[in-house]
């Protein structure tokens, strides 16, 4: 490895392999993210996705093999919005600021670079008049940016996302996904798990394809590809490209053709 | 304003007013984080647990500080370290642990005489015993939680709102867990006295079931708990004295009386917030 290569490295996994009591989640799974990376993780439920990025941002430990971080490894974290309490009696401000606790803040009072910061990640989201608002009140998607504010509020140089375009409308999918490309060009290292395939295919320049192993890792033009789909998910899927971008679509085993109907009965055409 | 002043004639009524509104508001904070931690299980069996440490240390001889606090302490972290498996379910674990300590108390209790007084006063509250080293211990107690709190606000907001991510963002959650096992101890025990076994966890859980109806902030929730709790634990104290009921029961009553007003309060709040967001009302 080079000396270039080492210091532009956030974390790497080396090797590893994970198992909650007997059930082995990932397996023999080496990955490496460099600085300013944007990665879309790609798998079916139960593939490991969300182990991963534990593994990665240290929630966990992995069974066998390692786990190295740059000594200045400062993470953000995502969650899935299903896992939040959105009853808990918190306002948007309050969970932003959290993101500046990280265990090491003390005393009962934010300070006021804390509260300026949190003011102007919110602003620069779109969302800064939402500051004094119960998390509730807000849209899906205002409310996956109240997360990706608090992560960022902790000056990561590595952001993880778990499902950030799960339950979200195709604009605020487009505009988590803009959000995101924007953090990497600063030079922080982004890594997100979905479902979207599309959107990954479009938006990303690096997919990783998990099934409790690593299948294949590229840009999604040589990855998504139908074997590597088929392997990952175990269903048969195509390809088409558009705009030099590959669109996945399910394949139907027995095609119907079913016949558009230009005129409703009754209705003027 | 004669009935206020009538009963501080009697020195145990002025030990069991302090200690029984300060018990009520130390109930109260460390109530605040068992309810949103959906902990109120733990209060529960925590108190049950560390009443057969507090029957072993009686017939033992031994200060019940001492022997309840060692037990007490003995008890948080096990059901600390349960409630963090996953392969059993925690509420059961729990179950077992602390309904086994309970029941060893009350073996004891069976097989020694002339201790059905103690055993009521154990269960349901009793300011008659209260002694100024009681009035000191819940002084200290609630001194200590409160520093606490204030010092791990942060550390703790994060870790009750979404303990899986501060762990990410470098809170340690294993820690604060134990620490705040041992808060949740040393407050069972300092408020035993005065509220009793079974009515410790409504303590620890009513008032902040209303702070939680009145407001959407948790710094605003935790100061409305505290006066709740400390305000009810002072017209608890009136009433067991004026009504000779238990003080523990007369203390609980107190804070139902105040959540049924601040429910039927909030209801039209609530009905306006669901019409507003185009939920019909029920």
């Amino acid at each position: 490895m080079s000396n270039d290569r080492s210091r532009d490295s956030v974390v790497a996994l080396r090797n590893v392999s994970f198992a909650y009591d007997r059930d082995v989640v990932l397996s023999d799974l080496s990955l490496e993210v460099m600085r300013g990376s944007l990665l879309g993780v790609v798998g079916p439920s139960g593939s490991g996705k969300t182990t991963l990025l534990k593994l990665l941002g240290g929630g966990l430990d992995p069974s066998l093999g390692s786990v190295e971080s740059s000594p200045s490894l400062r993470i953000g974290y995502v969650p899935q919005v299903d896992t939040v309490n959105w009853y808990f009696p918190v306002t948007v401000d309050e969970v932003v600021l959290m993101g500046s606790s990280a265990g090491r803040r003390l005393g009962l009072r934010y300070g006021a670079e804390e509260r300026d910061r949190a003011h102007t990640l919110l602003h620069d989201l779109g969302i800064g008049h939402l500051e004094p608002r119960h998390i509730r009140e807000l849209s899906g998607g205002q409310q996956q940016r109240v997360f990706v504010a608090r992560a960022l509020m902790a000056d990561p140089n590595l952001v993880l996302l778990d499902e950030p375009m799960a339950g979200v409308d195709v604009k605020t999918r487009q505009d988590v996904l803009a959000t995101l490309r924007d953090i990497a060009e600063r030079g922080v290292a982004v890594v997100l798990t979905t479902h979207d395939l599309n959107s990954v295919a479009a938006h990303l320049p690096e997919v990783m394809c998990i099934n409790r192993r690593l299948i294949a890792q590229g840009p999604p033009g040589s990855t998504l590809v139908p074997d590597v789909l088929y392997e990952t998910f175990g269903a048969e899927m195509e390809l088409i490209e558009h705009h030099g971008h590959p669109i996945v679509i399910d394949k139907h085993p027995d095609p119907v053709v079913v016949p558009i109907q230009r005129k409703a009965d009754g209705i003027p055409g | 304003m004669e009935f206020l002043v009538e009963p501080f004639r009697f020195e145990f009524f002025r030990n069991g007013l302090i200690v029984a509104a300060v018990a009520g508001g130390l109930c109260a904070v460390v109530g605040t984080y068992v309810v949103l931690r959906n902990m109120s299980y733990i209060g529960h069996g925590l108190a049950h647990a560390i009443f057969g440490g507090a029957v072993a240390s009686f017939l033992a001889g031994i200060n019940f500080y001492l022997g309840a606090g060692a037990w007490g302490v003995a008890s948080a972290l096990m059901v600390n370290r349960v409630a963090r498996r996953r392969t059993i379910s925690a509420d059961a674990a729990i179950g077992v642990i602390t309904t086994a300590s309970f029941a060893l108390g009350v073996a004891l209790i069976s097989r020694a005489r002339g201790f059905t007084r103690n055993f009521e006063a154990a269960l349901f509250g009793n300011v008659l015993g209260v002694e100024k080293l009681d009035v000191v211990i819940v002084i200290g107690v609630a001194l200590i939680v409160s520093l606490v709190i204030v010092i791990l606000y942060r550390p703790f907001l994060f870790l009750t709102f979404d303990p899986e991510v501060a762990e990410v963002f470098g809170v340690r959650t294993a820690r604060l867990d134990a620490l705040f096992a041992l808060l949740l101890a040393a407050t069972v025990i300092a408020t035993m006295q005065v509220l009793g076994v079974t009515l410790i966890a409504a303590a620890l859980v009513i008032p902040p079931v209303v702070a939680r109806l009145m407001t959407d902030r948790f710094r605003t929730m935790l100061a409305l708990s505290v006066v709740i709790g400390t305000v009810s634990g002072f017209a608890g104290m009136y009433l067991s004295f004026y009504l000779d009921i238990a003080s523990g029961a007369a203390i609980v009553l107190t804070q139902a009386t105040i959540f049924t007003f601040a429910y039927l309060a909030t209801a039209q709040n609530r009905a306006g917030h669901k019409r507003s967001l185009g939920v019909p009302a029920h």
